[in-house]
């Protein structure tokens, strides 16, 4: 290759017309794309996040309803216990003093 | 004087009684404050209701048909330290507003005068049922007031002491339970 040849091939061209805008056009398309999956991808995993918070937030409100039924159903329980006590133990002694009272 | 004005107090506090549906009074609360132990027991319908799905041992089966259709069980027990320090007589104006209640019929009424114990019960029927219950005992050192409201069977209940895998009551037992 002689010297006039390599000048020609080195020598600088202009980009064809347009070609600026379309490169500018389709890297901010591809942009957007990415920064719209990346949005779309955000915005999934904080519905999902929200949705783990809720289920979890309400099975353990749930569980907890749970134990505070249970505890004050066995408390419950207990005073029915202890308040047929006292009331048996009451009416008891009245009938015990009525039959000895009634004894021949 | 006092006594009086406890009695006024009272039998002021005990004017719904008449009604069909009544709780205790809230006048006997104050007798807590001079008590040395106390038990206090309010249970509503609901209350009941919760109760009796935990009524799931065998022993608690009896108790647990008594309160099935009941509508409610308070109870206050007062244990005094020594006797005399509260007046039997605060007992009276419940007692003879329930004599005075045409609805109210005293079926049990037990005096003693040697041990000083005072036991009235009194019903209410509705037809051959009873529909609601007083107890009202009085011991030198202790007073027992129970309303308990709603269909109930009479010999059931006096068969809960003994039987049924529930011990005869002792007090000790009584305080054991409300002090746990």
């Amino acid at each position: 290759m002689t010297e006039e040849e390599v000048r020609d091939f080195l020598i600088r061209e202009h980009a064809p017309h347009g070609f600026a805008d379309r490169v500018f056009a389709l890297t901010t398309r591809q942009e957007r794309f990415l920064v719209g999956s990346r949005d779309a991808r955000n915005k999934s995993s904080l519905v999902w996040s929200l949705a783990t918070v809720i289920l979890i937030s309400a099975a353990g409100s749930a569980l907890w309803h749970q134990h505070e039924q249970r505890v004050e159903g066995q408390r419950a329980a207990q005073d029915v216990r202890l308040a047929l006590r006292i009331t048996a133990a009451k009416v008891q002694i009245a009938q015990n003093r009525l039959r000895s009272e009634h004894r021949p | 004087m006092k006594q009086l004005f406890l009695s006024m107090t009272m039998l002021l506090a005990l004017r719904p009684l008449v009604g069909q549906d009544f709780k205790l009074p809230a006048s006997l609360d104050a007798l807590a404050a001079r008590a040395s132990e106390t038990v206090e027991v309010n249970l509503d319908q609901r209350m009941l209701q919760l109760a009796s799905r935990f009524l799931d041992n065998e022993d608690d089966q009896e108790a647990k048909q008594i309160i099935k259709n009941l509508k409610a069980i308070y109870v206050r027990s007062y244990e005094f330290a020594k006797a005399g320090e509260y007046n039997p007589a605060e007992l009276e104006p419940v007692r003879a507003q329930l004599l005075r209640d045409k609805e109210w019929s005293r079926i049990v009424g037990v005096r003693s005068r040697k041990d000083g114990e005072n036991v009235d019960v009194f019903v209410k029927a509705e037809g051959d049922h009873l529909v609601g219950m007083w107890v009202l005992s009085a011991e030198p050192k202790e007073l027992v007031v129970v309303n308990i409201q709603g269909p109930i069977d009479m010999n059931s209940l006096s068969e809960l002491g003994g039987q049924f895998g529930i011990p005869k009551i002792k007090r000790q037992e009584i305080k054991k339970e409300a002090t746990r």
